[in-house]
C-alpha cells in the first residue's frame, strides 16, 4: 500500500530552476532516498510534500490525502526536517520540544524527556539552542520530527553537519524506526549513506528524475550506489528505468 | 483539533515565545519606567512638557497610541512573521498539524495580549502617580479604564496593518521600516488633506477622548469604532489570505 504517491510534480522558480515532472511512490515501511547533487530539486520536492511550497502542476497523495487540502491531517502523521532544522534559537532544547508538543492534537509533552535522552541531548536540555553546535541542532531537529511518533518521516540531509558518532546515532535511530514500520523519505548527496539506510533510490538531476531503482537490485548490478549514480549520470539525463 | 482550539494553542505558543525573548521583557521594563520618567518631568521647574497630573493617565494613553503601541506592534509583527521566515523558524509551525489561518490569528492574538499588558501597566502606574500627586478626586477612574479598554480597538488596527506588511515582506528590517513609513504616511495624509481624514483609521487613534467628557457622542463614537473595525477586518482578511498562500 502506497503511503506517498507523487505524479508529474512540477514547480518552477522565477530563476527557472525547480523540479519538472517528478513521479515516484513510497510503500509503507519503505525507505526511499532522493539522491542528487546540491540544487537538483530534492529540497523542493520535500517542501512541496509538506505544503511549504505550492506546485505548478502534478498530483500529490500522502495517506490518501492531498497536502494542499488536508495539510494538518497529513502533518499529524508526518515528522519532517527540511533544510536546516527549524528551531527557536532563543529557547532551550527542552523548551523547543515542549512548545512543539503542544501543536499536536494529543499533547506529546510526555515524550520530551524521552527524545532528549534518545538524541543524547538530556545534559544540555536547559541550554539555549543558539549555543548548540551544528550537529546538536541537527539532532534536536530530528528529535522534533520524531516527537509525535510519525508514520512518515521526511528528512532532508539528516546527517548534515554531524560528527561520526552523531551520524551513527541517527542511522541507528532511523533503522529502529524502519523496524517499527515507519515510512521514510530522505535526501542526501552521500551515496554510501543511502546504501546503509535506503530500500529504494530516486536520482534527481537538475530538477528532473533520471532514475529509480531498488537498492538491492542496483547493488547486485553495479556493486554500489555510487557506481550506479555515476553510471546513470554518464548515460545522460532523461533515461528513467 | 477544532479551529478554536488551534487558535488557542497557537496564541499560547506565540505568547510563550514572546515572553521568552529578552527584547520583549526589556520593553515591559521600559513601559514601567516610562510613566515614572514622564511623571518626574512634571516636577522639574521650566520643564518643556507641561500637563496636569489629574489628566496624567490620558497623557500616557496619547503617548501609548501614537508612539509606544505602533512601535511594539511593528516590532512584534516584523519579528513574528518576516523575521521568523528570515530565520527559518516559520516552517516549524507550518509543518505541524495546525492550519495557517490558526497560526496567523494566533500570532495576532498574542500581539494583542502583549499590547494589553503594556496598556494595563500604563493604566495602573499612571493612575497611581495621578492619585498620589493630584489626589483621588482629580480624575474619574471609571472613565480612565474605559478609555484604556477602548484604545485596544485602534491598537488592533495598527497591529493588523503591521501583520499584513510583515507577511508581504521577507526581512524583519524591511517590514519594520515599511510599517513605520506607512504609519507616518497615513498620519501625514490625514493632516495634509483634511477632507479624507475621516476615512483614515489614524483619525480615530484617540477615539478614547470621546468617552472622557461629561456627555458621550454615541453616534460619532460608534462611527469611529465602525471605521476602525472595518479597517481591522480588511487588513486581517488580506493578511490571512496572503499568509495561506505564502511559500517558505
Amino acid at each position: 500500500m502506497s503511503v506517498v504517491t507523487i505524479e508529474h510534480l512540477t514547480k518552477k522558480y522565477s530563476n527557472h530552476r525547480g523540479i519538472n515532472e517528478i513521479t515516484f511512490s513510497i510503500d509503507k515501511g519503505q525507505v526511499l532516498g532522493l539522491l542528487g547533487p546540491n540544487g537538483s530539486g530534492k529540497t523542493t520536492t520535500m517542501k512541496l510534500m509538506t505544503g511549504l511550497l505550492k506546485p505548478d502542476s502534478g498530483k500529490m497523495d500522502l495517506f490518501g490525502l492531498d497536502p494542499l487540502e488536508d495539510g494538518p491531517k497529513i502533518m499529524a502523521k508526518t515528522g519532517c526536517m527540511i533544510e536546516q532544522p527549524g528551531l527557536y534559537h532563543y529557547l532551550s532544547a527542552e523548551q523547543n520540544l515542549s512548545l512543539v508538543s503542544r501543536l499536536y492534537p494529543e499533547n506529546r509533552s510526555n515524550r520530551v524527556d524521552e527524545m532528549l535522552e534518545l538524541f543524547e541531548l538530556f545534559p544540555y536540555r536547559h541550554e539555549k539552542v543558539r549555543k548548540f553546535s551544528m550537529g546538536m541542532k541537527q539532532r534536536l531537529g530530528f528529535a522534533i520530527a520524531l516527537l509525535s511518533e510519525p508514520e512518515l518521516l521526511i528528512l532532508d540531509e539528516p546527517t548534515n553537519g554531524m560528527d561520526i558518532s552523531g551520524t551513527a546515532l541517527v542511522r541507528d535511530i532511523l533503522k529502529k524506526e524502519t523496524d517499527k514500520g515507519v515510512t521514510i523519505l530522505l535526501s542526501s548527496h552521500l551515496a554510501h549513506e543511502m546504501e546503509q539506510l535506503c530500500t529504494h533510490v530516486v536520482v534527481i538531476e537538475e530538477g528532473a528524475m533520471i532514475a529509480s531503482e531498488s537498492v538491492d537490485k542496483l547493488i547486485k548490478e553495479y556493486g554500489s550506489i555510487e557506481q550506479y549514480y555515476l553510471n546513470i549520470i554518464k548515460k545522460g539525463k532523461g533515461e528513467v528505468r | 483539533m477544532s479551529l478554536t482550539k488551534m487558535i488557542y494553542r497557537c496564541t499560547e505558543i506565540e505568547f510563550l515565545k514572546i515572553s521568552a525573548q529578552k527584547k520583549y521583557r526589556v520593553m515591559i521594563a521600559l513601559t514601567v519606567l516610562l510613566p515614572i520618567a514622564i511623571g518626574l518631568l512634571h516636577f522639574f521647574p521650566n520643564s518643556v512638557i507641561q500637563f496636569s497630573m489629574g489628566n496624567f493617565p490620558y497623557t500616557m494613553l496619547s503617548v501609548a497610541i501614537y508612539f509606544l503601541i505602533p512601535l511594539v506592534a511593528f516590532m512584534m509583527a516584523s519579528d513574528l512573521f518576516a523575521g521568523e521566515q528570515e530565520r527559518g523558524e516559520l516552517k516549524i509551525m507550518l509543518t505541524k498539524p495546525v492550519n495557517r489561518m490558526a497560526i496567523a490569528i494566533g500570532k495576532f492574538c498574542a500581539m494583542l495580549v502583549y499590547i494589553s499588558v503594556i496598556l494595563a501597566i500604563l493604566l495602573i502606574l499612571s493612575s497611581i502617580i495621578s492619585i498620589a500627586t493630584a489626589g483621588f478626586g482629580a480624575s474619574n477612574l471609571f472613565s480612565i479604564v474605559i478609555a484604556y479598554c477602548l484604545t485596544l480597538v485602534p491598537a488592533m488596527v495598527i497591529s493588523a496593518m503591521a501583520t499584513l506588511i510583515a507577511t508581504l515582506t521577507h526581512t524583519s528590517t524591511a517590514s519594520f521600516s515599511i510599517c513605520l513609513l506607512s504609519f507616518l504616511g497615513i498620519n501625514f495624509l490625514g493632516l495634509a488633506f483634511s477632507g479624507i481624514a475621516p476615512a483614515l483609521f489614524t483619525n480615530y487613534l484617540t477615539i478614547y477622548k470621546m468617552v472622557i467628557g461629561s456627555s458621550i457622542p454615541i453616534i460619532q463614537l460608534l462611527f469611529g469604532i465602525g471605521i476602525l473595525i472595518g479597517y481591522g477586518l480588511i487588513f486581517m482578511s488580506i493578511q490571512i489570505n496572503v499568509f495561506e498562500k505564502k511559500e517558505c
